[in-house]
């Protein structure tokens, strides 16, 4: 009896935990790999899509055209940006649309960069690979202001036939074909469908006065223009002209 | 108390062990690998391929004479060669940017993924470029699944056809990947994405890791996801999914075309670490993510529980 009283009973809270052998993660590295010339290509692979790009290679190398220098977008007013709204705007005036400035694609619609020298049809479809076509929008004039704030906010984007000198944050001289914008007109803007069907959310493109699609590929459009230029001799050659500049 | 001194010694064999398991992998993680202390997974992951088969070509630009689908089929034979437990995976944007997808719809990039060997890929909006249509007609080519848990198919032909998840067993591992795309309204045209219903990725994300972590029991959770790094505005975006989730270990990020130095490491809303990585686009980069298991006890669930011991029991007791 004294025996059992000299046994402590205890009640105590215990926190059990239920344990088993498992696998604890210990360590983590990250790293990523270069994929560069150095790494000899899988023949198999080579092989196995050789058919595809043999078939590629002979309808897509073709010279369309000549570049006189490199296109890049890397800054507000660059030339590749100004190259791609000028060669839709012309092609489309080719083929008779009417229209009063154009913006055909974002920024993010330009989708390669275009070397100097010799331009194949691969170059073309890599510059617009998208399947998107030209359209006239016609919008109230009211709507400029708001269509300008976008494309200030974006950091640029490509024009043709409008200039924009952003001098302060929700401040900008706008000029379309040299003129003062007048607030009581209506404006006719070639863009792509994409954009006009809500792309990237411009919400001077929504409800529109009037839309009308040229079923012109802007691709097309971008090849006419080349192709115009190599017949005629001419290399391409995009002058950076200021249209638009932006107060960081 | 000899019981109690060996069971010290013993657990003090197991830290030095331990320890010098990591010193072993900072110096040559393949023999302590081999040693069976370690287990070993290597994630290999790519994102925003965008259709670049041949490799950029010498002209002179930015990224000339990079990446190339052979020469990653190279570098994935050979980690597949030298590791054991490989998951190669993709957070999507297969299609479009190279006339490749213009004139053969895809078929060749899911065929090519094919051959080397991808377990799984999400879904980008850029694979909405032909349509719902046109993705569902290249799926026979795949011989890997899509996941993507946010985005529902219901009354288009991809119904039933992808999965949000999978969960993948690698040796003793059990790995679970899901799969998240971005909002398509204002993205994708309306013609492309059809009926597709996009659901708020973060509430879909927590059930579905923690289903994973939890119900299933996986040792790491993989969000392959294509809503981009991070964004100006509260757009959500890999940053916002890994503050606001908990359950995931890793997101293999997209979209955003982000160039990464380095990983990201974030806290969950558990204050638990989340690590974002992107490797740019157009398989410039693989991305190769090795992960270390230790062998040993974890704590699973804590119960609250009163009992009646005695001292004797309490030594014996381990509370791990």
């Amino acid at each position: 009896m004294i025996q059992q009283k000299k046994i402590a009973f205890f009640i105590v809270v215990l926190f059990l935990t239920a344990c088993s052998k498992q696998l604890i993660l210990k360590q983590t590295n990250i790293s990523q790999i270069n994929v560069a010339a150095k790494v000899q290509p899988d023949q198999a692979i080579l092989d196995f899509y050789a058919p595809y790009k043999n078939s590629l290679d002979s309808q897509m190398n073709r010279v369309v055209g000549t570049s006189a220098i490199a296109l890049a977008k890397n800054s507000p007013d660059n030339n590749l940006s100004i190259f791609f709204a000028d060669a839709v705007a012309a092609s489309c005036k080719q083929r008779n649309a009417v229209f009063d400035f154009a913006f055909p694609t974002t920024n993010g619609g330009i989708r390669n960069s275009m070397p100097q020298g010799d331009w194949t049809l691969r170059n073309i479809y890599e510059l617009m690979p998208f399947e998107n076509e030209c359209v006239l929008l016609t919008i109230s004039g009211k709507k400029i202001n708001s269509l300008v704030d976008f494309i200030i906010a974006k950091g640029g984007q490509p024009l043709a036939g409008i200039t924009i000198q952003s001098i302060a944050p929700a401040a900008a001289i706008v000029k379309i074909n040299g003129l003062a914008v007048d607030t009581n007109r209506t404006f006719v803007v070639l863009t792509s469908d994409y954009l006009a069907n809500g792309g990237d959310g411009i919400v001077a493109f929504s409800q529109p006065i009037n839309k009308v699609n040229l079923h012109y590929k802007i691709r097309d459009a971008i090849l006419d223009y080349v192709q115009s230029q190599q017949l005629i001799g001419k290399t391409i050659n995009p002058n950076i002209d200021g249209r638009i500049s932006i107060q960081q | 108390m000899e019981e109690l001194a060996s069971n010290s010694r013993r657990s003090f064999i197991k830290t030095i062990s331990a320890s010098a398991a990591l010193l072993a992998i900072g110096a040559n993680p393949l023999a302590a690998a081999a040693k069976g202390r370690i287990t070993k997974l290597t994630i290999l992951h790519t994102n925003d391929v965008h259709s670049r088969i041949d490799p950029f070509p010498e002209d002179g630009s930015r990224n000339a004479g990079l990446g190339g689908v052979a020469r990653r089929a190279t570098l994935i034979k050979q980690i597949r060669a030298e590791e054991e437990q490989v998951l190669l995976l993709d957070a999507g944007d297969i299609f479009q940017g190279t006339p490749y997808f213009n004139l053969y719809g895809g078929e060749l990039e899911i065929k090519l993924m094919s051959k080397l060997g991808y377990d799984a890929a999400t879904m980008g909006n850029h694979d909405f470029d032909a349509g719902i249509d046109g993705f569902e007609k290249q799926l026979k080519h795949a011989n890997f699944p899509f996941l993507i848990a946010n985005y529902d198919f219901s009354g288009t032909v991809l119904e039933g056809k992808t999965q949000p998840f999978k969960v993948f067993h690698k040796g003793a591992l059990k790995i679970g990947v899901f799969g998240l795309g971005i909002a398509l309204e204002g993205l994708v045209d309306a013609s492309n994405y059809g009926q597709i219903k996009y659901l708020d990725p973060i509430p879909v994300a927590n059930q579905i890791a923690n289903q994973l972590k939890q119900e299933q029991q996986c040792d790491l959770v993989i969000c392959l996801s294509h809503l981009g790094y991070s964004y100006k505005d509260n757009k959500v975006s890999d940053k916002v999914l890994a503050d606001q989730t908990s359950g995931i270990d890793l997101i293999i990020g997209a979209h955003t075309h982000t160039f990464m130095t380095a990983p990201e490491i974030r806290k969950n809303k558990q204050g638990e670490e989340v690590r974002i990585f992107q490797v740019g686009f157009a398989g410039i980069n693989l991305g190769r993510i090795d992960y270390y298991f230790e062998k040993g006890r974890k704590k699973k669930q804590a119960i609250g529980l009163a009992m009646r011991i005695d001292q004797q029991l309490s030594d014996d007791f381990e509370i791990a």
